[in-house]
């Protein structure tokens, strides 16, 4: 009996050094419990754990429950899973910006798309994807417009200036997808091919 | 019996806000226990419940284990579910089933079963429920492990065996009418239980809240030639709660008795509860349970409490929001002139509240170190509500409210 008091207190206090700090300030046991497993779960398939983190701390400021606030972790995680099956790989900022997008609506494939289009850094073209969905945009006129973009080789400082070009003119009055429309209507339709 | 029943009707008679709810809790406890008739020992308890409440029906299931050093183990298993029709804006049929099976190392096995109709009437001010019990009680007997059996009888002259077990099954109803009356911060409850077997059971209180956190109970209880009185009182706050009671028997001489319960709790953490509890027990006749005095502590862990989610609100008028950047600073200003105070918390303050500066125009303004990226944020005016921002763009969060989208680049 004591001696396995002693085993179960060692695993516990092994498995509260592993924990963040943050998370064992705020969290009550129970929910910390099932965060740590998705973030176990994380780590072993070496997807950043910080996203998930910040996510249980927003249910947990917000007041919701352990069930919401586990949902909402795990699904994080499998977005990010996601996001990073769809760009190959990719840096650790890519596959926020992915899983941020994903979590937006927009569809994975296009992510895949925009990866075969540009080889170089895509977390710019993804945020100001999310951006665009946040707006009112369409997940799918937002992330064709991008992968457009990206494809004729407009550069991040491009699409960011695309992107308050078409904020000023939803602020004008103007519908987010017209907004879109009138702002991509110089730009060439046709790209080079995309490999396969 | 009677503490399961009015636990049922409260339960029944949650409000519909806390509809669509489950809690699971786990209450674990070690103390000492002693009672007249026995030796005294340490006791280990564990009391795992399920608790659902749909907004047609409920189940509550749970369990107590109790294993001691003096008297071995004993269990109870209980579940009720039910099935809530409305038969009108003030009144409900319940159409439910209980199940109950109590064990003792030493003792009885029983196992109930048993259909739960219930009518109930809700005026806000008053309820009444009135209900049955109809099902199938067995009763067994088990030998007691270290008692032989004998080998003859009392004369020695016939040699038979003798065996202590023997088990029996029976029909059973029993009937309830429960009723509260509320007048401002004073109750009335009153319940009455008869059985088919000639036991009845009376039990009428008073309830006084003259508002949180103060409870003072007072409660008459009459079971088949006894009286108990109960004063009990409590104090609470979302972390502490303390809470005694008084309990007093009259009736004849071999009846009279006293106890007393008091108990203590803090919360150390969301879901998790350390509480102590010590006191003295009244016998309990009617199941031939004697007096028993008891120290106890424990944890209690719930899981799945639902706590009031942020609801959307939309932005206060005349709130504007800019954001600026100077290099890797990034200035976030709200234009609020009515408001007193101005918070904000997002990914980038680990979703900790942050109040915003107030400067001179009615602008409330907070400047951090952002890396390029998309942030979650939420601003909330006077303490009111978490929102989004006016004119950032905005996203459904998962915790049923949104969240303003900053793309930082």
């Amino acid at each position: 009996m004591r001696f396995g008091l002693a085993a179960a207190f060692l695993l516990w206090a092994g498995l509260a050094e592993a924990q963040d700090p943050r998370l064992t300030e705020r969290l009550g046991p129970g929910v910390l419990q099932a965060v740590q497993l998705q973030i176990d779960s994380a780590n072993h398939d070496q997807l950043p754990a910080g996203p998930l983190i910040r996510k249980a701390l927003e249910g947990q400021s917000k007041r919701a429950d352990s069930a919401r606030i586990v949902g909402a972790v795990r699904a994080l995680r499998l977005a990010l899973a996601g996001a990073r099956l769809a760009l190959g790989g990719g840096s650790e900022e890519e596959v926020i910006a992915g899983a941020n997008a994903i979590r937006a609506g927009v569809p994975a494939l296009a992510l895949q798309r925009l990866r075969r289009a540009r080889a170089a850094s895509l977390s710019t073209p993804i945020d100001v994807m999310t951006d665009l969905v946040a707006r009112g945009v369409e997940p799918s006129d937002a992330s064709s417009a991008v992968e457009r973009l990206v494809r004729i080789g407009r550069n991040d400082r491009e699409l960011i200036r695309l992107r308050e070009q078409i904020d000023q003119d939803i602020r004008s009055g103007l519908d987010p997808r017209a907004a879109l429309e009138r702002r991509l209507a110089g730009v060439p339709a046709a790209g080079p091919p995309i490999p396969p | 019996m009677i503490r399961r029943l009015v636990g049922l009707w409260l339960l029944a008679a949650i409000p519909e806000q806390l509809a669509a709810q489950r809690w699971i809790l786990l209450d674990a406890g070690a103390g000492s226990s002693s009672h007249q008739l026995g030796p005294s020992g340490s006791v280990l308890s564990l009391s795992p419940r399920l608790l659902w409440l749909g907004r047609h029906g409920y189940l509550d299931a749970g369990a107590v284990y109790t294993r001691g050093t003096a008297l071995g183990w004993n269990a109870a298993l209980s579940a009720t579910a039910a099935v809530q029709f409305p038969l009108s804006s003030r009144l409900t049929l319940d159409l439910g089933g209980e199940w109950d099976w109590t064990g003792h190392r030493h003792s009885k096995r029983t196992n109930e079963l048993s259909l739960r109709p219930v009518l109930r009437f809700d005026r806000g001010d008053l309820r009444l429920s009135a209900g049955l019990a109809l099902g199938r009680a067995a009763l067994a007997t088990v030998a007691e492990a270290s008692e032989p059996l004998p080998a003859t009888d009392s004369t020695g002259s016939s040699p038979r065996p003798v065996d202590p077990r023997y088990s029996e099954s029976r029909s059973f109803s029993r009937g309830m009418v429960e009723g509260t009356l509320q007048l401002g911060s004073f109750g009335l409850q009153g319940s009455i239980t008869h059985t088919q077997f000639s036991q009845r059971a009376l039990r009428a209180g008073a309830i006084w809240s003259p508002g949180a956190p103060g409870v003072d109970t007072l409660f008459k209880h009459y079971v088949n030639g006894y009286d108990d009185l109960r004063f009990g009182a409590g104090w609470s706050n979302p972390v502490f709660s303390v809470a005694g009671a008084l309990e007093q028997r009259l009736g004849r001489r071999e009846f009279r008795m006293r106890g007393w319960h008091l108990e203590s709790s803090a919360r150390i953490s969301g879901d998790l509860v350390l509480f102590a509890a010590t006191g003295k027990t009244l016998s309990r006749l009617t199941v031939d349970l004697p007096a028993r005095s008891y120290t106890t502590a424990g944890l209690r862990w719930t899981i799945g409490a639902r706590r009031p989610a942020v609801t959307p609100a939309p932005p206060p008028a005349g709130t504007e929001t800019r954001v600026e950047r100077a290099g890797t600073m990034v200035r976030l200003a709200l234009h609020a002139p009515a408001a007193a105070q101005v918070e904000v918390m997002g990914d980038f303050t680990e979703w900790e509240p942050v109040p915003l500066m107030q400067q001179a125009g009615g602008w409330w303004v907070l400047t951090r170190v952002l890396p390029p990226g998309i942030y979650h944020l939420n601003v909330r005016y006077d303490g009111g509500p978490w929102q989004a921002p006016a004119d950032l763009p905005t996203q459904a969060d998962e915790f049923g409210g949104t969240v303003g989208v900053l793309l930082v680049n």
